[in-house]
């Protein structure tokens, strides 16, 4: 599981934030278009492609891209 | 829990909607015009049936058992039980089951009762029918389930207010000749993911003040994490235990929470034919454990080119609070399927 792949399916999640915004330490909560919508295809997307099923808390508890992607490695 | 029960028939189903009609447009002056689109984008739900204040999920439900009598010819003497699914009750007692036996004129020799469950409530109900009949105790079960959400949501937060609407069903399940299976699961360990404690005794007397603020009734994203985790796997094992491929059933009848989770589902099982797992409930909403049913007479009859009599292999799956989730796998294409009430 590579970072920059994670930030790709990441950014995926998203339709009109500029793909250059997404880097590893982006504050992703604090994202314009961030929303209780987005949050649900992420926790999708991680499912679907790193079998992985994050909850709410983990959610929260991530504040950049690279936090949510060192969570989803410790529970793969 | 999964099984195999032979010889059930199930003849008909049967739905009513509430005549009320939510538009979700008409929402964007009181919560704001990008919280009410954003939510309708995730949902996919447009308009919601709303009960009125004197109308009961016993109301809607006796509605459609009294329009699948009427389509079938069916004897109502022949009835030996009733299961009511409901989280709305009309009463804590006595059972709703028993005043809907009487005001179907069902006869006394009828084993009545209810079951507690919401959005999964549809699985227990025809897995409580089946057993009833393949016990030998019962040869017709009419399955009663509805909810009227609408009156338990909190009609401030717009997120809880824009997604659960109101209907009732009956389902008509007889000693016949098709194999039905089933897959039942429970997780009482995170009972607190659906919670509502406004009502029962846990929380007596605090929560029959008028001051009570009870705890959030739901976590968002908890609840759509439980769906992603356990729906897939729920309909795989009632496939993998009636010996079907995947893409060889007919029609997928499933839960519909919102459109971002049928979306889901529909992605992960990888389905050869995804038009057989429609999103539905644009014009009705999540109607708890109405909602298999709703989709299942909905669709048909609202969709061109659907003939139910091809549906000989259909999956049921549903999931929700409890927290409780399971499938259910038969043959639909001799059952009769009735055009919702106020479609």
């Amino acid at each position: 599981m590579e970072l920059k792949d994670f930030i790709a399916n990441f950014a995926e999640q998203f339709d009109e934030t500029d793909v250059n915004e997404f880097k590893p330490e982006t504050v992703f909560h604090d994202l314009e278009e961030y929303s209780s919508l987005v949050a649900l295809s992420i926790i999708a997307m991680i499912n679907e492609e790193y079998d992985v099923t994050l909850k709410g808390d983990d959610m929260s508890a991530a504040v950049t891209i690279e936090d949510l992607f060192n969570i989803v490695k410790s529970k793969m | 829990m999964k099984c195999l029960i032979d010889n059930i028939d199930i003849k008909c189903i049967a739905t009513c909607l509430p005549e009320g009609i939510l538009e979700m447009s008409s929402l964007k002056e009181r919560f704001g015009e990008k919280a009410v689109e954003d939510t309708v984008k995730g949902s996919g739900i447009e308009r919601l049936h709303v009960a009125a204040d004197h109308e009961t999920t016993a109301d809607l439900c006796e509605r459609a058992a009294n329009n699948l009598f009427e389509a079938t010819g069916f004897d109502r003497n022949e009835i030996d039980g009733v299961v009511f699914v409901s989280q709305t009750m009309d009463y804590f007692n006595p059972a709703t089951s028993c005043v809907l036996q009487g005001k179907l004129g069902l006869p006394e020799e009828c084993v009545c009762f209810d079951i507690a469950y919401g959005c999964s409530g549809y699985i227990y109900g025809m897995f409580q029918a089946a057993v009833l009949i393949s016990s030998g105790a019962c040869k017709n079960v009419l399955v009663l389930a509805g909810d009227t959400n609408s009156k338990m949501v909190d009609k401030n937060k717009h997120s809880s207010l824009m997604v659960f609407g109101d209907a009732g069903s009956a389902t008509l399940v007889s000693k016949g000749e098709n194999k039905m299976g089933f897959h039942i699961c429970s997780d009482g360990y995170n009972y607190q993911t659906v919670l509502n404690d406004r009502m029962g005794f846990r929380k007596f007397p605090e929560n029959t003040r008028p001051d009570y603020q009870p705890d959030p009734a739901m976590s968002g994203d908890d609840v759509f994490s439980f769906i992603v985790n356990v729906g897939p796997k729920t309909i795989k094992t009632v496939i993998e235990l009636m010996g079907w491929d995947k893409d060889d059933v007919d029609f997928f009848g499933l839960h519909q929470a919102t459109k971002i989770t049928v979306d889901f589902m529909r992605k992960k099982l990888k389905l050869a034919h995804p038009e057989r797992a429609p999103f539905d409930i644009q014009n009705y909403g999540n109607t708890g454990p109405t909602t298999v049913p709703m989709v299942l007479t909905d669709y048909p009859h609202r969709a061109e080119g659907i003939d139910t009599s091809s549906w000989n292999k259909v999956v049921m799956a549903a999931y929700g609070v409890g927290l409780s989730w399971g499938s259910v796998a038969c043959d639909l294409s001799k059952t009769l399927i009735l055009k919702p009430i106020n479609q």
